[in-house]
C-alpha cells in the first residue's frame, strides 16, 4: 500500500543545502570513480552539462529505530543532457557506488554491504537513468525514470528545479521510493517497517557547467 | 571451622541472583515488544546485564574454587548432599552458560549490531564465530533453553532452602543470608 501510495504520490522539490563533499575524496578514489562514470553513457550536444563533483552531493533520508537520519550516498556521477528551456529531449543518468554509502553511523555502514540490504558484492552499484523530462525553470522540472537497485528495477520520478546563471547550474531536488520494492533490507528483522522505514527520499544537489 | 559463607560469597550471590531475574523478566517482556526505539535500548540493556552477570560469575567461581564452603549438615542424607552438589554446579554452568551463549547469538548475527555496555564500553564479538542465521537461532535457543532451565534450577532452590531452614531447621539457609545468625 505504502510502496504504491510512494511511486504515484506527487513528488514536491525540496531544496538541499549546497553540498560541502571535499575534493581530497575524490582524488583519493579517482580510479574507483573512472570504473562507476564507465557505466554512464557518453552524450554528446550543446545542452550536455558536466557535473562538478566537489560541488555536488547526493543524499538520503531514512528512518532507522526511530531516527531520521540524512546519509551520504558517496561516490556518484552523472550525465546530463538538459535543454532548461526545452526540456523534452533531455537525458538524465546517475550511477552511484553503494559501497560508499555513509549512513553516520558505525553499525548502519557495517549492516548496508551486506546480502540483506545492498549486497554490494554481486550489485555494487545503483543506476538511474530518465529520458522523460517536462517542466520550465519557473514550474520546476520532473524526469521519470528508471532507478536499478539489486537488480531490480522501478519508476521513480525525480523533481528538481534548476537555478543557472550562464554556463553554471545548480539542481536541487528529491526522488522518493520504497526500500521494499528494491529488496533493500530482507530478512527476518528487516522484512516488516519495525526496525526501518520502507520510504526512502534522495535529495539531489548537483552543480554543473557547460 | 567454617560455618558461614564468605561476605564476598553472600554478596556475589545474592547481587548475581538479582541479576538472574532481572534478566529473566527483562528478557521475556523485551521478546514481547514490538520493535521501537525502547525496545531497542533494552536489548542493549540485557547485553550490558548479561555480561556483568558473565563477569560476576567467573569471579565467583574463582572464588569459590579458592574459598572453602561451609560444609553441609552431617544430618543431611547422602543423596541430598549430592543433589546439593549436582544443582550448584548446575547453576555455575548456567550462570556462565547463559551469558556465553547470548554473546555467541549476537556474534553469530548476521545484522552486525555493536554491543556497548550501558552505552559506554564497546564489548567485542566472540571470535572465531562465524555469521550464520542458523547458527545465531542455535545459539539464540540454546540461551533460552537455559534461562528456563535456571528459573527451574532457582525455584528448586529456594523450596530446598526453605525446607532447610523450616523444615529440618538446620543453617544451611542462614549462613547465605547476610546479618542472619545461625542458629546456636
Amino acid at each position: 500500500m505504502i510502496r504504491s501510495m510512494l511511486l504515484t504520490a506527487a513528488l514536491l522539490t525540496t531544496p538541499v543545502l549546497t553540498g560541502c563533499s571535499s575534493g581530497a575524496d575524490n582524488i583519493a578514489s579517482a580510479e574507483t570513480l573512472a570504473a562507476v562514470s564507465s557505466n554512464l553513457p557518453q552524450l554528446s550536444g550543446e545542452h550536455v552539462w558536466v557535473v562538478d563533483r566537489s560541488q555536488s552531493i547526493l543524499q538520503f533520508r531514512a528512518e532507522h529505530n526511530g531516527d531520521k537520519f540524512t546519509g551520504d550516498l558517496g561516490m556518484f556521477d552523472a550525465a546530463v543532457k538538459l535543454d532548461l528551456e526545452n526540456p523534452e529531449g533531455g537525458e538524465i543518468h546517475a550511477v552511484i557506488d553503494l559501497s560508499t554509502i555513509d549512513a553516520k553511523d558505525d553499525d548502519r555502514n557495517a549492516n548496508l554491504p551486506s546480502k540483506a540490504w545492498f549486497d554490494v558484492k554481486s550489485f555494487p552499484l545503483a543506476t538511474y537513468s530518465a529520458r522523460e523530462i517536462t517542466g520550465s525553470r519557473d514550474s520546476g522540472y520532473t524526469a521519470k525514470g528508471l532507478l536499478s537497485i539489486k537488480g531490480v528495477e522501478r519508476p521513480v520520478t525525480l523533481t528538481f528545479s534548476v537555478e543557472a546563471e550562464g554556463d553554471k547550474a545548480v539542481a536541487s531536488g528529491t526522488a522518493r521510493f520504497s526500500r521494499a520494492d528494491f529488496n533493500v533490507g530482507t530478512g527476518s528483522d528487516f522484512e516488516t517497517e519495525e526496525w526501518v522505514k520502507f520510504p526512502i527520499e534522495v535529495l539531489v544537489n548537483i552543480t554543473a557547467t557547460r | 571451622m567454617v560455618t558461614r559463607y564468605s561476605k564476598v560469597a553472600i554478596t556475589l550471590h545474592w547481587l548475581i541472583a538479582l541479576l538472574i531475574i532481572g534478566q529473566f523478566a527483562g528478557g521475556k517482556i523485551m521478546m514481547a515488544m514490538e520493535g521501537s526505539p525502547l525496545k531497542f535500548e533494552l536489548f542493549q540493556l540485557h547485553k550490558s546485564f548479561g555480561i556483568i552477570i558473565l563477569l560476576l560469575s567467573l569471579l565467583r567461581l574463582m572464588w569459590r574454587l579458592t574459598h572453602k564452603a561451609p560444609p553441609l549438615p552431617e544430618t543431611m542424607p547422602k543423596h541430598e548432599k549430592l543433589a546439593a552438589k549436582i544443582s550448584h554446579i548446575g547453576f555455575y554452568g548456567l550462570m556462565i552458560g547463559i551469558p556465553l551463549a547470548g554473546w555467541a547469538m549476537v556474534s553469530a548475527a548476521p545484522i552486525r549490531i555493536t554491543t556497548k555496555i550501558f552505552k559506554v564500553v564497546k564489548w567485542p564479538d566472540m571470535p572465531f564465530i562465524a555469521r550464520s542465521e542458523n547458527l545465531e537461532k542455535t545459539f539464540s535457543q540454546t540461551h533460552e533453553i537455559m534461562s528456563t532451565l535456571i528459573i527451574v534450577l532457582l525455584l528448586i532452590h529456594i523450596g530446598a532452602a526453605f525446607k532447610h531452614h523450616f523444615k529440618d531447621k538446620d543453617d544451611v539457609m542462614t549462613r547465605m543470608v547476610p546479618r542472619l545468625k545461625p542458629k546456636a
